[in-house]
């Protein structure tokens, strides 16, 4: 058979006590605390470092984009360059007319260029 | 009621003194009356008391389930408390006149006759063996249930009634009849 209690409430913390007890808690962990609210996390540098990266990239292709559309528009302004072979390497004209129509010059051809060589 | 423990545990784990505020209000009278039980002084069971949660939460992203975190924190507490106990078993015998009264200004004689016998209430657990006191201190003074005392002290349950029975049996033996009297 289980004893009585005897009445042990008297050894309970009052309010009083328990208040300074937490206080003294409280003034004890403080540095914890702090260091923890201070604390660099991976997912908090992620998230700050994230955004400011992100714009950074943003503003690279932006900036990308603005030059290829600035060299198209200015490349479309300028004279035509030469294309082919035989412009590129400044033949007389007839020349480039055999080298790109693929044939071999006749004898009129010839005697066409070289009335045009000797102006 | 309030936010579960594992709420606030993780918010303490961010170093949020609000929450760390909570959790000490939660648990320090309970942590007092583990570390009471076993020191059976109460100057004593305060310093383990507030050295038990700073220590608690310099580990608190050690622990796994933050929802454990009342037993995880209240076997640290008696940990200390026997750390303690040990330490000073052989270098000091609590005397009663160690056992200083909290007297207040507002209501002195009422807090002199509590103090007075908080001093003979102590006297008596301390003479009771370990694990009776810390039976009879979690139950009579806190108020846990059989249940919640027997897994704090890893005990089977009806062990737990049959030591709090001893431990009230070996109280009443050891406080002095008209105290008794005042007190059932």
């Amino acid at each position: 058979m289980m004893e009585p209690p005897v009445d042990l409430t008297s050894l309970r913390l009052e309010p009083g006590e328990h208040e300074l007890l937490v206080a003294r808690i409280l003034a004890a962990a403080g540095s914890e605390l702090e260091r923890r609210a201070g604390r660099i996390r991976p997912g908090l540098v992620l998230e700050a470092w994230s955004r400011p990266i992100l714009a950074f990239a943003a503003s690279i292709v932006v900036m990308a984009a603005a030059t290829y559309v600035w060299t198209s528009q200015t490349l479309a302004t300028e004279d035509p360059v030469a294309t082919t072979l035989a412009e590129e390497l400044s033949v007389p004209t007839p020349v480039s007319w055999w080298v790109t129509e693929g044939r071999e010059p006749t004898t009129e051809d010839l005697l066409v260029w070289i009335a045009d060589a000797g102006r | 009621m309030g936010p579960s423990d594992a709420e606030v545990v993780e918010r303490c784990r961010d170093g949020d003194p609000v929450a760390f505020e909570r959790l000490v209000r939660r648990y320090a009278g309970r942590a007092q009356a583990v570390a009471m039980g076993v020191l059976a002084d109460s100057d004593e069971a305060a310093d383990v008391c507030q050295d038990a949660f700073v220590t608690a939460l310099e580990r608190l992203d050690g622990l796994a389930d933050p929802a454990k975190f009342g037993s995880w924190f209240l076997s640290s507490v008696r940990n200390k408390a026997i750390d303690v106990r040990r330490s000073a078993r052989f270098r000091k015998q609590v005397a009663l006149d160690d056992l200083r009264p909290m007297v207040s200004d507002d209501e002195p004689a009422r807090d002199a006759n509590r103090a007075q016998l908080r001093t003979r209430l102590v006297a008596a657990l301390q003479t009771l063996p370990d694990r009776e006191r810390e039976i009879v201190i979690l139950h009579d003074v806190e108020g846990l249930k059989h249940r919640e005392i027997a897994e704090h002290l890893k005990t089977p349950e009806g062990t737990v009634r049959y030591l709090l029975s001893r431990a009230r049996g070996l109280l009443r033996e050891r406080l002095d009849p008209e105290l008794l009297r005042d007190l059932t």
